[in-house]
């Protein structure tokens, strides 16, 4: 029997996780996805509508290189109903992909519209039927908490990233110890080890040699999930930043979505408590977050806001709208910049702006007595890694404690759940090796 | 090749004092000034750049080596750099500091009128606003994804109606009649500015119609509902557009003030940055004689870490096959942009 080769969209390290979802099982052969290059994006731009975003071109141009490079015929993609058209993206791009010639790609749509309703389980009876073998019970629900686990791990080596580079003496020590960390938690399966993850992190990161005494500029670095991904295309923004000396603080990650779609997020309730007398309900993209995040680091005292965003992504154009409209200078008065990405290879324009806003910053902490006499406090991270290292016990703690305040979070729904269509899901996955149709009991 | 003009020079040899040089190296043109410890100009340049802003910077060094008495290349004691190739040429030259356009047009411009709150700044493929209080940057914004309405559109649309650009202004004021182009964008100005011309205006009219909708389109793309104050300082290359500063004066309800020098503020700014950066230590400056040698610049991608930087270089154009990146070479005259400081 041949594999069946199955790869997705690589943005940024989050192919670790979706290597996860899918590990260990029978009559798959998981491809890593290649880094995004000009190749890439340009075969992938040719072959877009003109006025999509951006995300859709280098997605696309990403499968029409494994198809044709990587002889990978099957792919894995979202699919959503929310208000970003974002969700709908693998259908067109399997048209499109069909028009060109690929007549035999497949594509499995992991539906994320409310991860509570099971529909996503959809994914594996599909990839049974494609591989001609069974998946056991035990093997998807493990590779769940794998996915789960492993999102959680890259989100926060990625937010520790942003917060150690402008301290560390010895130049591009952060971003090597970033990839070993990577390439361990790419590696490392089993999940009792994965749980003590944590320990392993602040370890490596205790390695870096840093600036004890530094009291750097800190921004709110957000944006648009996709391009914050991936580092071709927003010019790793973050790194640039960070080498200037500016302390990064990453607002998403994919996990974060997870949660929010599991209604497990504390975090982006509380966004959205905040931005409501702006934005009252989820516009697409990160508009409400990104409000939210605004309006908390400028109560936090920070020094500047740092937006990123696909051409034509409009949810995030309103906010841009939002945030510099002249009746709202003084609600806003944190400074902001807006960096609109398209693919292009020309880092000088956007290099010149963030030079200058740096500049603004800085004369901002000298002059401007609401930035001067913000305090600066050590975020947590930096203090258990460097200053006040964790004991065994409270790792141990920690690690209980994540999950459970998501529990807590599930228990107190924000948004209703269908519980119908849930159980049909959930009876339809378990029954997929009977003869005995489920379905035609609610077509009663 | 373009040869530089004069746009100043009131340098001689009796001149007492340390001098500081700025080179804003923009997408149209390349400009030169030089000041003395007191921020007073000098001696300014102004070169069309053909494609090459090393060829254009060296020909502006070679004019300078011309003119200038002998003994000035040992009276420079800080150099700063500005504009889109501002790293090149910090390379090239051997500059103190390179900063972007922003900072040091503000600068500039607050070294003349130093209660400015509004610096609009149209130069040849930017437009920029910046905004200021009390000689500090609180705001500014760029152009972000489109070229309407700036130096090269207007240059563009000169050679198509055969107006020669310096005659731009004195078109636009002597206009009678009104005509509306659309600015949003330069493919849609141009097709209107076609069809007008059937209609039969008077080429004077169009120049106008076209100097509002640039201005209009600057206003809405550029500043974006920003509360702009007054006093305004306009400068970049098309500030010596009058009929852009009529049009401005229009719709700002208020006098727009222009100074003589606005051609060489970007490098006029940057000098003042190197003066204060310098601060009495060596410059690191390698002298005038960079006009003679031939150098061209390559890039290649780093493989030592997972950052990819992409290292630029400048090489001895003789030696170029030489290079294939790994290997130090004598042939490398400069090379920048990595992260980690290694090359």
């Amino acid at each position: 029997m041949v594999n069946v080769r199955v790869s997705f969209s690589r943005l940024g390290w989050s192919y670790i996780f979706f290597k996860g979802l899918l590990y260990d099982l029978p009559g798959i052969e998981l491809v890593d996805p290649p880094l995004v290059n000009t190749d890439i994006v340009s075969e992938g731009v040719k072959n877009s509508p003109e006025f999509v975003c951006f995300p859709f071109k280098f997605i696309l141009g990403e499968m029409i290189n494994l198809y044709h490079n990587y002889d990978v015929k099957d792919f894995m993609m979202i699919a959503d109903h929310g208000p970003c058209r974002a969700g709908m993206y693998g259908v067109v791009q399997k048209r499109i992909l069909k028009n060109i010639g690929l007549k035999d790609v497949r594509m499995f749509y992991l539906h994320q519209d409310d991860f509570r309703n099971l529909e996503w389980l959809g994914v594996f009876p599909k990839l049974e039927k494609r591989t001609g073998e069974k998946f056991s019970e035990y093997k998807i629900i493990r590779n769940t908490f794998l996915f789960l686990a492993k999102a959680y791990f890259v989100e926060r080596i990625t937010h520790i990233e942003g917060l150690v580079r402008c301290r560390e003496i010895n130049k591009s020590m952060t971003t090597k110890v970033v990839h070993t960390l990577m390439n361990l938690l790419d590696n490392e399966n089993n999940l009792m080890k994965l749980s003590n993850f944590d320990r392993t992190i602040d370890e490596h990161f205790r390695k870096i040699p840093i600036d004890k005494e530094m009291e750097p500029l800190r921004v709110c670095y957000t944006g648009e999930i996709q391009v914050m991904l991936e580092k071709w295309v927003n010019y790793d923004l973050m790194g640039e930043l960070g080498v200037m000396g500016i302390e990064v603080h990453k607002q998403y990650d994919v996990f974060d979505w997870v949660l929010y779609k599991l209604n497990a997020s504390k975090r982006r309730r509380r966004l959205e408590r905040k931005a409501k007398e702006y934005i009252p309900m989820d516009i697409g993209g990160e508009a409400v977050w990104n409000m939210g995040s605004y309006l908390e680091s400028q109560e936090k005292g920070f020094d500047g806001f740092v937006h990123i965003f696909p051409f034509t992504c409009m949810p995030e154009i309103s906010l841009m709208g939002m945030l510099e409209a002249e009746k709202n200078m003084d609600k806003f008065y944190m400074p902001h910049i807006h960096i609109s990405l398209d693919g292009s290879s020309g880092f000088e324009g956007i290099r010149t702006r963030i030079e200058a806003f740096h500049d603004l910053m800085v004369g901002n902490k000298k002059s401007n007595p609401i930035f001067r006499d913000a305090k600066y406090v050590v975020p947590d991270e930096i203090k258990n890694i460097y200053f006040e290292p964790k004991s065994d016990f409270e790792y141990f703690v920690s690690s209980i404690e994540k999950p459970m305040s998501m529990l807590l979070t599930m228990l107190k729904p924000t948004k209703k759940l269908d519980l119908g269509f849930t159980i049909k899901n959930g009876l339809e996955f378990l029954s997929r090796n009977l003869s005995f149709d489920i379905n035609s009991l609610f077509n009663l | 090749m373009n040869k530089p003009e004069f746009i100043k020079n009131n340098l001689s040899n009796n001149i007492e004092g340390k001098l500081y040089l700025g080179i804003d190296v923009g997408s149209v043109s390349t400009k030169c000034a030089i000041i003395n410890e007191n921020n007073e100009l000098l001696f300014a340049t102004w070169t069309r750049n053909d494609g090459s802003p090393i060829v254009s910077t060296q020909e502006n060094l070679r004019f300078m080596e011309e003119v200038l008495p002998d003994n000035i290349e040992k009276r420079i004691y800080g150099v700063g750099t500005t504009g889109s190739a501002r790293y090149l040429i910090k390379a090239l030259i051997g500059a103190d500091i390179a900063k972007p356009e922003i900072i040091a047009h503000a600068i500039g411009a607050s070294t003349y009128t130093p209660d400015v709150r509004t610096i609009l700044e149209i130069g040849g493929q930017d437009s920029k606003v910046i905004l200021m209080k009390n000689g500090i940057v609180t705001d500014f914004n760029m152009n972000s994804v489109c070229a309407a309405g700036t130096g090269s559109f207007l240059d563009h649309q000169a050679v198509r109606i055969k107006v020669p650009i310096e005659e731009f202004g004195e078109y636009a004021l002597r206009a009678e009649e009104e005509v509306s182009i659309a600015g949003r964008c330069t493919v849609f100005a141009e097709s209107d500015m076609i069809s007008k011309q059937q209609e039969g205006y008077s080429k004077e009219a169009i120049i106008k119609g076209l100097c509002k909708a640039l201005v209009r389109n600057y206003l809405n793309n550029v500043c974006k509902g920003k509360k702009l104050f007054p006093p305004f300082v306009f400068q970049g290359g098309v500030a010596a557009n009058s009929g852009i500063k009529n049009a401005f004066e229009e719709e700002l309800g208020h006098e727009v003030i222009i100074h003589e020098n606005h051609y060489v503020m970007g490098a006029f700014g940057s000098a003042i940055l190197a003066k204060e950066y310098v601060n009495g230590q060596v410059s690191s400056f390698h002298g005038l004689k960079i006009s003679e040698m031939n150098l061209a610049p390559g890039s290649f991608v780093c493989p030592d870490c997972a950052n990819r930087c992409t290292i630029k270089y400048l090489v001895r154009e003789k030696d170029k096959n030489r290079v294939n990146g790994k290997e130090k070479d004598d042939a490398i005259f400069a090379r920048w942009n990595s992260r980690c400081g290694k090359w």
